[in-house]
């Protein structure tokens, strides 16, 4: 049964919806800058920020300026209303599947800090949506009645394995329509945990550049609609694309670091393409996961190697233009992935400018168009070795 | 569903398919007995000292079913991971936040265990598991709901056994509810001891 | 405490070495490898406590090679650089 892709929504520092974001990724403008938002931090950082408040989002989404809601949620909401559209998400064969790992974090670190200043701080409610199922709660809420939901945390492809999870119950015929993906907001937990890390660049981000220096953390949201032909005869939804092959593995190296050769990497590539029934050549662009760091990028960039040989493949990494947006880059880069497929384009890495080591061909780094592509892969590769693999194609 | 092996770690319950294992240790006490079924299991792993409590509670569980089951009668990468709990990492994210708070350095090896699914990376290095790996966060353990995601693994053709279930601590207090369910069990109904 | 004794201490735990006693580390030893068999995250334990304990920041991972390939050369460095 084939899993079709019939919504998209997107928020990121390029902007809310997928038309702001499309443009920014066609002119090569970065959403990359210093922080201003988000306070608290012990020197000023290069993130991928979103220029809207909580309460900017809260106004745009008819809520109460009062209303103790997390910024993850708020940019789940922007982007998981996009992505329905018309469509109404209820009846039993209807489901959300969300992805995140900051939840309710930047109000639960604000209470923290007020809390541990002031004795008498007594803001315990803002607490209450701290928990990662509280979120996707609020966001499954406003789509609609799913009757399936579930959160998935499972760092960086946790949208990526919710879009997994979805289509797979698409195919075993338990659902019929399922919007997935996933979101996160910047906090300073997140911030402060990768610079203890020391993995994270002082300057903006240069994916797969040989003088990389580390990844720069992004936020937004990114959800797709899945429907199956017995939905869309219902809903009359537009396809997008299909999604034709997904794989998840484990690296089994360490608890951060990823293998030298990315075998996990490695493993969710070759089996995404198995499922798709398609060979390397078949794929004319990846979405790479490419955070900038050291590590990631030379493991990723060592499976490419081995899978796709001397292939003159089209690859790049968006986050360059996002920052890593943790929990969300898997259904951020799903939107960015289809949009290549539909538009036939492929889109530049920034701040590009030294070959790897690796003997591996450089990466995209001018935006093109009319270019032939019929299937796209989307990786993304979290700690814990979790390793995911997306393949979009063109109907 | 049949589970082929079933481990039960709780603060008053140490069972391996339903016998008390460890007598001696889980009596309700207030400090967590990780420490003590490590040293009971003599396993010679050093890393286990530099896991979180969440990482510690999963890894032992699965060493015990170790005691059950054969992992080399699978190829590694046909044994997938599903785990569920409420609390996600909060019981190592409370302790990130505390440095924070106190404008003291965070400390990366605490970082490291700030996100759920660390747990099945740390089970998935000491075993050589390369298959599947999803954590997913839900308000309470329905067996139900959790064998589901199982039968959909391998309704998929992705595994061939499935470890995991409900993996919960915070603070002092702990449940591991840990299956083993085989692939050719899966025809059969599920009972949960 | 002689520094490369109180290092020891420090190493134990900070590095939650549970079943390593001072006596077993050699001043001279390899602490990475096949030595104490720490990895990449405890190298940036040792940089926190550098700075934690000896007032000392690091702000290149890749210095912690040359640093932390024994006692002998992190007691070194600390003397060199100590406040």
């Amino acid at each position: 049964m084939k899993v079709f892709v019939t919504g998209l929504g997107v928020v990121s520092a390029l902007g809310v919806g997928v038309n702001a974001n499309f443009k920014a990724l066609q002119k090569s403008i970065t959403g990359i800058g210093l922080n201003t938002l988000l306070k608290g931090l012990t020197e000023p950082t290069y993130v991928g920020e979103l220029d809207l408040s909580n309460q900017d989002m809260k106004r745009m989404l008819g809520f109460s300026k009062n209303d103790g809601i997390p910024r993850t949620a708020l940019l789940g909401m922007l982007a998981a209303k996009e992505a329905l559209g018309n469509t109404i998400l209820n009846g039993e064969r209807s489901g959300f599947i969300s992805g995140t790992t900051v939840g309710g974090m930047d109000l639960t670190e604000d209470y923290f800090k007020e809390a541990f200043d002031n004795e008498d701080h007594k803001k315990v409610l803002s607490i209450k949506t701290h928990d990662l199922g509280t979120v996707t709660n609020f966001i499954a809420n406003f789509c609609g009645n799913p009757n399936y939901v579930n959160t998935i945390s499972t760092a960086c492809s946790s949208s990526a394995n919710s879009i997994l999870l979805g289509a797979r119950m698409i195919r075993a015929g338990l659902l019929d329509k399922v919007l997935v993906g996933g979101a996160d907001a910047l906090s300073r937990f997140t911030i402060h945990g990768f610079r203890s890390l020391m993995i994270y660049d002082n300057q903006p981000c240069k994916p797969f550049d040989a003088a990389r220096n580390g990844l720069n953390l992004g936020e937004g949201a990114g959800y797709i609609l899945l429907e199956n032909d017995t939905s869309i005869s219902q809903t009359k939804n537009n396809i997008y694309a299909e999604l034709s092959g997904w794989n998840n593995a484990n690296d089994a190296f360490h608890q951060t670091g990823t293998s030298p050769n990315g075998d996990g990497a490695l493993k969710a590539m070759k089996g995404a393409l198995n499922a798709a029934s398609l060979n390397p050549t078949d794929i004319d662009y990846i979405n790479a996961h490419g955070t900038a760091t050291k590590n990631n990028d030379s493991s990723e960039l060592n499976a490419l190697a081995i899978l796709f040989k001397k292939q003159q493949i089209a690859f790049s990494s968006t986050k360059s233009y996002t920052g890593h947006t943790l929990g969300a880059s898997g259904g951020i880069e799903a939107v960015f992935s289809i949009l290549s497929l539909k538009n036939k384009c492929v889109f530049p890495i920034l701040n590009w400018l030294n070959l790897m080591e690796q003997k591996f061909k450089q990466p995209v780094t001018t935006y093109q168009v009319n270019v032939k592509i019929n299937n796209v892969m989307s990786n993304s590769f979290g700690f814990g070795g979790n390793s995911t693999s997306l393949i979009f194609s063109k109907v | 569903m049949k589970a082929k092996a079933i481990v039960r770690i709780s603060n008053t319950k140490i069972e391996l398919n339903g016998n008390v294992q460890f007598k001696h240790i889980a009596d309700g006490r207030r400090e967590l007995p990780l420490k003590l079924i490590y040293n009971e299991l003599e396993i010679n792993y050093p890393k286990f000292y530099k896991m979180d409590n969440l990482s510690k509670l999963g890894f032992l569980g699965v060493e015990m079913l170790k005691k059950v089951i054969d992992f080399n009668s699978f190829e590694s990468d046909r044994i997938a991971q599903i785990f569920q709990n409420s609390y996600s990492s909060l019981d190592t994210d409370v302790v990130h936040q505390q440095l924070i708070n106190e404008e003291k350095m965070p400390s990366p090896a605490i970082f490291v265990y700030t996100l759920p699914n660390i747990v099945m990376g740390e089970i998935a290095i000491r075993n050589k598991f390369y298959g599947e790996n999803l954590f997913t966060l839900v308000d309470e353990f329905l067996p139900q709901k959790w064998i589901q995601l199982v039968s959909l693994q391998f309704k998929a053709g992705k595994a061939d056994a499935v470890v995991g279930g409900w993996i919960e601590i915070f603070k002092n207090n702990f449940d591991l509810r840990l299956f083993f369910i085989d692939k050719l069990d899966y025809q059969v109904g599920f009972k949960v001891i | 405490m002689d520094l490369k004794e109180e290092l020891k201490q420090h190493l134990i735990e900070q590095l939650n070495l549970e079943e390593v006693d001072a006596a077993d580390i050699e001043n001279d030893a390899a602490l990475f490898g096949d030595g104490l068999g720490l990895d990449s995250i405890d190298a940036l334990e040792l940089i926190v406590l550098l700075d934690t304990h000896y007032n000392i920041k690091i702000n290149n991972p890749e210095q912690g090679k040359e640093i932390f390939q024994s006692v002998n050369s992190m007691a070194e460095f600390i003397s060199q650089n100590r406040d």
